[in-house]
């Protein structure tokens, strides 16, 4: 392993993204979360879930790469398979979240609107995980061009950028629930 | 070899080596949710905190999620060998801490300058806030790392993939103890 290598790729990028990473703490702070009650709850999860299953996903690309299969022509049909499993798992997992939520927080007597919670967090888990799954192969694709190595950058890109995405997408879903009810 | 499972053409088989984990890992996830919410008063109080939770939780899954990835290209090319006494694992540890640490630093002294432009009052003084930067950065440095040698080579060893396993790992505990180490400084540093 190359150290220097190893420093000169990933320290700029993560503090680069530690920095961005600012930016979704303010959409956070100022999201309304108070106007769905108990929806605190679920945001790490939310967050979290971005990087899980995007970020798997963004590494698998990675590990195609150096194996050879990934073929940067033809990016979205070596990566249908897991896009299938990236969008079934948003779905599945952001509302066993919420549900997991809604029922454990009564019992420390913290009030949840449930409604609230699986509106705001389902639609969120699928307009981010669709638009980072696309965002996830083309980086792929761009750095397995520019002589890159995906781990290094690709992974932290997919994660931070999903976290900014999914909080702007919540904080707009919270809204819309706002207007809605 | 845990390349010989890598069963990239199917999703079923990434769902079927995926979703039990994942289940497990939400569940922590709403469980360090639940902290968070016992928090809510704090948070409006110091907004500046609730705004940190994101940064050092990123930065702590990042460097995880960075040193996972590497380990297991590396594993998987055979230039590691799947032990922590490797010294390429070592050294890649040692230079991650540096990484992660600074990293985190310099996100935090960044959100102090810039989160008062944005319009969000801070409200806190600045020695106060590098206490509660540095323990909740060391927590989740030191604990992230290990963690994500420990998972790569674990799952490396047992035929996995490495990248269905350790950045779930990670990212989670990751979550977990960063909202864990926030709360504790919190409450030794704010009175």
């Amino acid at each position: 392993m190359d150290k220097a290598k190893f420093f000169r790729e990933a320290f700029p990028v993560l503090t680069m993204l530690g920095v961005i990473e600012i930016f979704t703490g303010y959409v956070l702070s100022g999201s309304g979360l108070a106007a769905v009650p108990g929806l605190l709850a679920v945001v790490p999860a939310l967050i979290s879930l971005r990087g899980n299953i995007s970020g798997s996903f963004a590494s698998r690309l990675g590990s195609m790469a150096h194996l050879g299969i990934f073929d940067p022509d033809r990016p979205l049909k070596t990566a249908k398979e897991g896009l299938k499993a990236v969008i079934l798992m948003s779905i599945a997992f952001s509302l066993f979240a919420g549900i997991t939520a809604s029922l454990l927080l009564p019992l420390s007597g913290h009030p949840v609107d449930v409604m609230g919670i699986l509106f705001v967090v389902s639609l969120t888990a699928v307009a981010s995980s669709s638009f980072l799954s696309l965002l996830s192969i083309v980086s792929v694709s761009a750095s397995f061009k520019m002589k890159i190595d995906p781990d290094n950058v690709v992974v932290p890109i997919i994660a931070t950028v999903g976290d900014l995405l999914s909080m702007l997408f919540m904080a707009f879903f919270i809204w819309l629930w706002v207007v809605i009810i | 070899m845990g390349g010989d499972n890598l069963n990239y053409n199917d999703w079923k088989s990434i769902v079927r080596e995926s979703y039990a984990l994942l289940m497990i890992m939400m569940f922590i996830e709403v469980i360090g949710g639940g902290i968070l919410s016992s928090m809510e008063a704090v948070f409006t109080v110091f907004p500046i905190i609730l705004s940190f939770v994101p940064v050092i939780n990123a930065v702590g899954g990042n460097i995880g999620s960075v040193m996972g990835a590497r380990l297991s290209s590396a594993l998987h090319l055979g230039s590691v060998k799947a032990e922590l006494s490797d010294r390429g694992i070592r050294e890649t540890a040692g230079i991650s801490v540096l990484i992660g640490v600074l990293a985190i630093l310099i996100s935090a002294i960044s959100l102090y300058v810039i989160l008062p432009s944005m319009g969000v009052s801070v409200l806190m003084n600045p020695v106060k806030w590098i206490e509660i930067v540095l323990i909740s950065s060391a927590a989740v440095v030191s604990t992230v790392l290990p963690l994500s040698a420990i998972t790569t080579i674990w799952a490396f060893r047992k035929g996995k993939s490495p990248d269905d396993f350790t950045i779930p790992v990670v990212c989670t505990f990751g979550d977990f103890i960063g909202i864990t180490s926030i709360l504790i400084a919190v409450k030794l540093v704010v009175p």
